[in-house]
């Protein structure tokens, strides 16, 4: 059923399909909701019910019998009628009344929440003192359906705390187990048949979300609340996880990478900062070109020609210098020129043939100067050779010193000072023009080259290695976290659905609240209709708000048509009455197998107009539930005798030791004549004290017709509670009640005597006389005849 | 007298005699019996005049006989307490054992007291 509303009221506010599966998948449960998230597909229930729909077999109660408990020593028993029907127990403070109503909420309610904050006098003071073996608590109930009672039990053997044992239940004729063992624990919880003084007070003092959580838990519907519980798990689950992700990038990978001064560090940055993180970027990281790096490594590589190379090249070039200039001026240089000469002769008579020479215009060109000139060719051609050889030689010298001294194409990364080393080699480089300094310049410059390069590969070589080794570091957290990174992401989409649900279904609980929460509403407002009579505050709503740790109960009255929230202008009683009117409708749900409420105390501090709207309140509860209240004074039992609502009524009284007693109690005049006449027939008491004791109870019997009559007279004719007991509490003396009663006045004391003895004759004008005097001095006739008379008159004055 | 009524209203606190249910009523009936009686014999020790007068003014010229103050206050507030146990008001009901055993012991040391007036 509540499967189906939630699904009504999600539909009711357009929620997608994907977040209405997850939202229905959160009320299976914890496996369901994450199954549908890593895609599965997650069976749905028909129906996911919290069980508030067939009420359980009612049970009532039967008796509670108390010992060595609170304020009750010997064992004592407080036996209820276990049906329908309005049991009043009236006792004095510390007459023991409350202790049965504190044992069966110990007995039912365990060792709750509750009991557990309450301070340590309360969990050390709860053992009676006059009572030595183990305290009990012992209820039977009556379950329908069940062929005896059910016994519910608890008991503390030695020093045993509070909590510290288990309460043990059974039905009739099955075997022993516990509340949760026959069904009772939940209900119980829910339903909360046991109301106190405290928990009344509660609504006013009491934690906002405390009184929530104890009225919202009746609507069933805190299945929801456990689903958008499993919804928020599964949320923090993931959030954790990405959070834990995000603190490593934020707290170390972004400063680690900050300070590195390192191109790769500041793409690796721009990556990370990147909105929703430039993860691609990252695995690229490893393969992309990085120049800076490249030129390190280039520079921190870079040599200088070495030494020994250098000395050879110069070596070499003054050799060959040497070589040369020794075939200066010497035939083989002159070979060279005669050698061309003639071949260019020889071409030239190729060409004209014989002729005049051309160059000295004596001679002749022709075969015999042919022979000679290419036999002096062949005789010069070794010097040829000679000195061609030795100028190659000097060329190639050369040559290899402008190559050795090439300047080199130097990288410049930064970080590293290149100028020295290029100034250097620029000046290496710059051959002197006189030839014969070169192999002195070579030898000498190269020590500089060498100096300089090695200063800057070294410098290069260490910063290369510091930022390989820094960044390696960085990389490899980079990658780990890399590897995470990729895993996190993915729960973005999940956090973002399971976010949209979790709103959803909280907007659903609350109209599903909202809805089922009406019809308490209206019953706590009906009844508060009853119970504020002459109140001016009137109720004007009762709504459960907020959500989380902001969840209240907001009541909201109406003072002379002004609104207001109700605790700030209600008065002790009328918070008592509210949290009556907010308690009953709980109590009292059809689905709650318990047809029994207990109250203990609920008319602290509340004035008599008022206890005739609880009383009459009271009656109606009691119609199909057994209400059993507790309390302290006889305020209840009036106004239930004066407006003859159907009760039984209990007194409790304690005597020294934690003796409890609980006897019948009839009304006030009855109940005064009883004791009269159970005391004249005490056949332990001597006759001297009953004497002395029966005309007091006659006169007491005489006292409450007296107060009977006037307050149903005066009541009658519209007085206000307030100014009847105002006129009572003036009447201290039998003679002034008797006056009220008998003339509307206090002051007509003097004239009761007559008046009654007219109206009902000597016997009984006598009888009072004898009732009032007997009470201080004893009487000393025949004490049922006085009991009689004095009967006989308190029916006439009651009558009046 | 006084005594024997007090010991009886003793025995009923206790539940050593009289009827279950009846005995807080019935106690305090005996306990102002029995302070009403010590009240009558002091009077009639000292100042017999003052028998005729109304018990409130007897409390109020108690001091012209008795010199403990503390003594004094504890009888009146005994007096009007038992006074009021002893007639029937609305709400209220019967005082518990504790009440009526302070009013015992305070009704005992009135006793006493008159005994003290009496002796020289």
């Amino acid at each position: 059923m509540l499967h189906r509303e939630v699904m009504a009221e999600l539909a009711e506010l357009d929620t997608d399909g994907e977040t209405m599966a997850l939202a229905l998948a959160a009320l299976v449960g914890k496996e369901a909701v994450e199954g549908l998230l890593d895609g599965q597909t997650v069976e749905m229930p028909s129906s996911v019910e919290h069980d508030t729909g067939e009420p359980g077999h009612s049970v009532y109660l039967r008796d509670i019998t108390v010992s060595g408990f609170r304020g009750i020593g010997p064992e004592a028993k407080l036996e209820i009628e276990s049906g329908p029907g309005l049991t009043v127990v009236v006792g004095r403070n510390g007459s023991g009344k409350s202790s049965f109503a504190e044992a069966l909420e110990v007995l039912l309610t365990g060792d709750t929440l509750r009991w557990a904050t309450k301070r340590g006098p309360w969990r050390e003071g709860w053992r009676n003192l006059h009572h030595r073996s183990p305290p009990r608590i012992t209820a039977r109930f009556q379950v329908e359906g069940k062929r005896g009672p059910t016994t519910v039990d608890r008991v503390w053997s030695g020093d045993a705390a509070l909590a510290d044992t288990r309460t043990t239940a059974q039905h009739h004729g099955e075997k022993v187990t516990d509340l949760v063992g026959i069904g009772w624990e939940q209900p119980l919880e829910l339903y909360r048949a046991l109301l106190s003084y405290n928990e009344l007070g509660m609504i006013a003092t009491g934690r906002p979300s405390r009184l929530f959580d104890i009225l919202s838990a009746v609507l069933g519907i805190e299945v929801l609340g456990d689903a958008v519980k499993v919804l928020s798990a599964a949320r923090l689950r993931r959030e954790k996880l990405y959070k834990q992700v995000n603190r490593r990038r934020l707290d170390h990978l972004i400063p680690t990478l900050g300070s590195l001064d390192d191109e790769r560090a500041e793409m690796a940055l721009a990556a990370l900062r990147k909105r929703g993180w430039d993860l691609d970027a990252l695995a690229r990281l490893g393969s992309v070109a990085h120049p800076e790096q490249d030129a390190l490594r280039e520079l921190s590589s870079l040599e200088a020609p070495k030494e020994k190379k250098v000395l050879r090249i110069a070596q070499e070039l003054d050799d060959a210098r040497a070589v040369m200039s020794d075939l200066a001026g010497t035939e083989a240089e002159q070979a060279v020129q005669v050698v061309r000469l003639l071949k260019t002769a020889l071409d030239h008579h190729d060409q004209y043939d014989d002729g005049p020479c051309p160059v000295c215009r004596v001679g002749a060109l022709d075969a015999s100067w042919r022979h000679s000139a290419e036999e002096q060719i062949r005789r010069l051609r070794a010097a040829v050779r000679r000195y061609r050889a030795a100028q190659k030689r000097l060329q190639r010298a050369e040559k290899a010193v402008r190559s050795v001294v090439e300047v080199p194409a130097l990288p410049s990364p930064e970080g590293v000072d290149t100028d020295a080393l290029q100034a250097a080699w620029a000046r290496w480089a710059a051959l002197p023009d006189d030839s014969g300094e070169v192999s002195g310049h070579l030898r000498t410059v190269h020590e500089v080259v060498v100096r300089e390069t090695a200063m800057v590969t070294e410098q290069a070589a260490s910063l290369f290695s510091e930022r390989e080794q820094s960044w390696a570091a960085v990389f490899a957290d980079l990658m780990a976290w890399l590897a995470d990174a990729r895993r996190v992401v993915t729960l973005r989409e999940p956090v973002r659905q399971i976010k949209q649900a979790e709103g959803a279904l909280k907007k659903a609980t609350e109209s599903l609240r909202d809805a089922r929460w009406a019809p308490i509403e209206d019953q706590a407002l009906h009844l508060w209709g009853k119970l504020r009579l002459q109140s001016n505050v009137d109720l004007r709503s009762v709504a459960l708000a907020g959500t989380s740790t902001h969840r209240r109960v907001d009541l909201t009255v109406d003072v002379d048509g002004a609104e207001a929230p109700a605790l700030a202008v209600a008065s002790q009683g009328e918070i008592g009455c509210l949290a009556l009117s907010l308690f009953f409708p709980r109590a009292t749900l059809s689905a709650s197998p318990f047809r029994f409420l207990v109250i203990d105390d609920p008319i602290q501090a509340m004035d008599p107009a008022r206890v005739d709207g609880l009383a009459r309140v009271f009656a109606d509860i009691a119609a199909d539930r057994q209400l059993i209240v507790f309390t302290h004074d006889d305020r209840l039992p009036e106004s239930l005798r004066r407006l003859k609502i159907e009760h039984t009524c209990k007194r409790v009284t304690r005597r020294p030791g934690s003796i409890v007693e609980i006897r019948d109690s009839l009304d006030p005049v009855s109940q005064c004549f009883y004791d009269a006449r159970a005391v004249a027939l005490d056949d332990r008491l001597p006759e001297e004290m009953a004497a002395r004791v029966v005309p007091g109870f006659c006169r007491s019997g005489l006292e409450a017709a007296c107060i009977e009559a006037v307050r149903r007279h005066r009541l009658g004719r519209g007085e206000a509670h307030a100014e009847v007991d105002q006129a009572l509490e003036q009447a201290q003396r039998l003679t002034q009640k008797a006056s009220l009663a008998l003339f509307d006045d206090l002051d007509q004391g003097g004239r009761v005597y007559s008046r009654v003895r007219e109206r009902w004759g000597l016997m009984f004008a006598d009888a009072l006389q004898d009732a009032n005097r007997g009470t201080h001095h004893g009487y000393r006739g025949d004490l049922m005849g006085l009991i009689n008379d004095c009967r006989g008159l308190a029916e006439r004055i009651r009558r009046l | 007298m006084n005594r024997f009524l007090l010991d009886h209203a003793h025995r009923m606190i206790e539940g050593r005699e009289g009827p279950t249910g009846a005995w807080p009523r019935a106690a305090a009936f005996l306990t102002r019996q029995a302070l009403e009686g010590a009240l009558d014999g002091l009077w009639s020790a000292t100042l017999p005049a003052m028998q005729g007068a109304n018990r409130s003014t007897q409390m109020a010229c108690l001091s012209r006989i008795l010199d403990d103050h503390a003594l004094i206050a504890d009888v009146r507030a005994a007096w009007s307490s038992l006074s009021r146990a002893c007639h029937y008001h609305h709400y209220e009901i019967a005082p518990t054992a504790a009440e009526l055993q302070r009013w015992i012991r305070q009704t005992e040391r009135l006793v006493q007291a008159l005994q003290r007036t009496r002796a020289p």
